[in-house]
């Protein structure tokens, strides 16, 4: 998904599940930063760098891949770009190895989507905005794994756009070219995706990497062989997709806002966009690079206040001026704090299910802290918690 | 929206095998030019040379053509059986090349050395599988789509 939907649309959703303006905006900048908060910005601004949310192309260039270098990318991708949809899916006349590469496969209402939405409970609106990316990202990175993966992410010359016409509907081969210079171009078909490279672990095979950016695009529809299904094809809706994640995301917020006491997989909100859901399937469908401009003005209707572009440099100073006790209370310190649970609760999840792709995860309860010396902010934060929580209960 | 049959699981693993095979026979035709190019180079007779590069020619031709058929087949257009049927001679060719190879191998007072015989029939061996894994495929895809067609 792009800034379109992260952001501005992400803004709607969050308006339209009750929150305010101002809580609406720092939602939204939360989930749209997910896709900025690389190494290179945190390195830049003093922070934690196990908290970043996503990579660089140099940084993926200059990635190793050897297995530690494999869990970096994995713990970064698969956090928060594409969770998986079932750690315990099992296929037949596989591998161990491919099993637990083909369970990191992304996909919708899975466990971990549960734990993320509900882990997000309680910790402020950068939590809320991240754990949105996530759901976001859900349904638009579904069916690529968030690890590299030549076996599972590969496309081949099989993949058919689904364009609509005056008739209904008609197909037409996608052409890919490799030129990352060479902008998309939805009226010929023609689009950008990573080069094809034999060795299963290449960067090259992350994520959607093979099918380039078309998958993030709103409108598009799309049939495919996806390279794990034993030469079945997929249809890919990204229009009823895409409603699907903004309905998710008004429930999944409004839970967050303690509207809802449980968060259930598969619910969608559709009455709370009922009154412009017409306006939105109207975005969803109109073919353009980036729909900013439709959603803003969506969101500014909905809201009567004007949405700010988004800047990434926004919050930045105030982090690296703060005092080293005061940085994670800022607004990008809330923010990191949040990213790194995540982090730790997905590579925990997948440890658990018998998997060393995301790395090790060390149950702090019962062996004490080990491990990134980043991760133990987290520790510090949920102490600070508790104690806060048993002064409010003495008063 | 989705076709996805057992019959229609069979032509796309079919089409995709055929479009592996089809590169792989047109990557070949590189082991045909050096081992061409090697035997002009130590061998001064000049009609001799003349007719090396002739044959060159139609031997790059037709594995050219076969492996890119074999790709436009395994991309779903159409094509004459005539790929097949080069296929077939290409078959011959290697058998040759192998009886002559094994020939060599039984007598070595044919020839002085044979230090690279193994690599040349090793390659031969493996293009031949191509060669056959083509024709086997092909006919098998053949059938699917009959079936489909409810021929």
């Amino acid at each position: 998904m792009n800034i379109d939907f992260h952001y501005y649309a992400t803004y709607c959703a969050a308006y339209l599940a009750g929150y305010s303006h101002e809580e609406s905006m720092a939602i939204a900048y939360s989930a749209q930063f997910t896709d900025c908060c690389t190494r290179t910005l945190l390195r830049k601004i003093g922070a934690p760098l196990q908290a970043a949310t996503t990579q660089l192309q140099t940084e993926l260039a200059d990635a190793e891949t050897n297995p530690a270098g494999l869990q970096d990318i994995t713990r970064i991708w698969a956090s928060f770009h594409f969770l998986p949809g079932d750690l315990y899916a099992e296929k037949k006349k596989c591998s161990k190895g491919y099993l637990r590469k083909y369970r990191l496969i992304c996909n919708t209402n899975g466990e971990l989507l549960k734990d993320t939405v509900e882990l997000a409970r309680g910790k402020g609106m950068q939590a809320a905005g991240l754990a949105m990316h996530v759901l976001a990202d859900t349904w638009a990175h579904r069916y690529f794994a968030g690890t590299p993966s030549l076996v599972n992410n590969n496309t081949d010359a099989y993949f058919y756009e689904i364009v609509p016409d005056i008739d209904g509907f008609t197909e037409r081969e996608v052409s890919f070219n490799h030129n990352p210079a060479s902008p998309d171009d939805p009226d010929r078909g023609v689009y950008t995706n990573s080069l094809y490279q034999g060795n299963e672990n290449s960067i090259m095979n992350l994520g959607h990497g093979r099918a380039g950016h078309f998958p993030d695009y709103c409108w598009a529809r799309y049939r495919y062989m996806p390279a794990w299904d034993g030469y079945r094809e997929t249809v890919k809706n990204n229009p009823s997709d895409y409603l699907h994640a903004f309905c998710q995301m008004i429930y999944a917020l409004k839970y967050l806002r303690g509207d809802h006491e449980c968060f259930e997989l598969n619910r969608y909100d559709i009455e709370a966009a009922d009154g412009c859901l017409g306006d939105i399937l109207g975005i969803l469908q109109k073919r353009q690079l980036d729909a900013s401009g439709d959603w803003k003005a969506l969101g500014e209707r909905l809201s009567g206040c004007e949405i700010e572009p988004f800047d990434a440099e926004k919050h930045q100073k105030e982090y690296a001026d703060a005092d080293e006790e005061a940085k994670d209370t800022t607004f990008l310190g809330q923010y990191i704090i949040a990213a790194l649970g995540q982090k730790s609760m997905v590579t925990n999840r997948i440890f658990i299910s018998g998997s060393l792709l995301a790395g090790v995860s060390i149950d702090f309860r019962k062996k004490g802290f080990g491990g990134i010396k980043d991760f133990r902010r987290l520790i510090e934060e949920g102490s600070r918690k508790e104690t806060d929580d048993r002064h409010k209960k003495s008063l | 929206m989705e076709n996805n049959s057992p019959e229609q699981i069979r032509i796309r693993k079919y089409r995709s095998i055929l479009r592996s095979i089809g590169a792989g026979i047109i990557v070949f035709s590189v082991w045909s030019v050096a081992k061409s190019a090697g035997l002009t180079l130590f061998n001064p007779d000049e009609s001799f040379q003349v007719s090396l590069v002739i044959f060159l020619a139609v031997e790059l031709l037709i594995r050219v053509y076969v492996g890119r058929s074999a790709i436009a087949v395994g991309n779903g257009h159409k094509r004459s059986r005539l790929y097949i049927g080069l296929a077939v001679l290409m078959l011959a060719g290697s058998a040759f090349i192998l009886t002559a190879a094994g020939y060599i191998v039984l007598h070595p007072e044919t020839r002085a050395d044979t230090s690279g015989l193994f690599t040349s029939v090793f390659i031969e061996i493996t293009s031949a599988v191509l060669v056959v894994e083509m024709i086997t495929v092909s006919a098998k895809l053949r059938r699917a789509e009959r079936r489909k067609a409810g021929k």
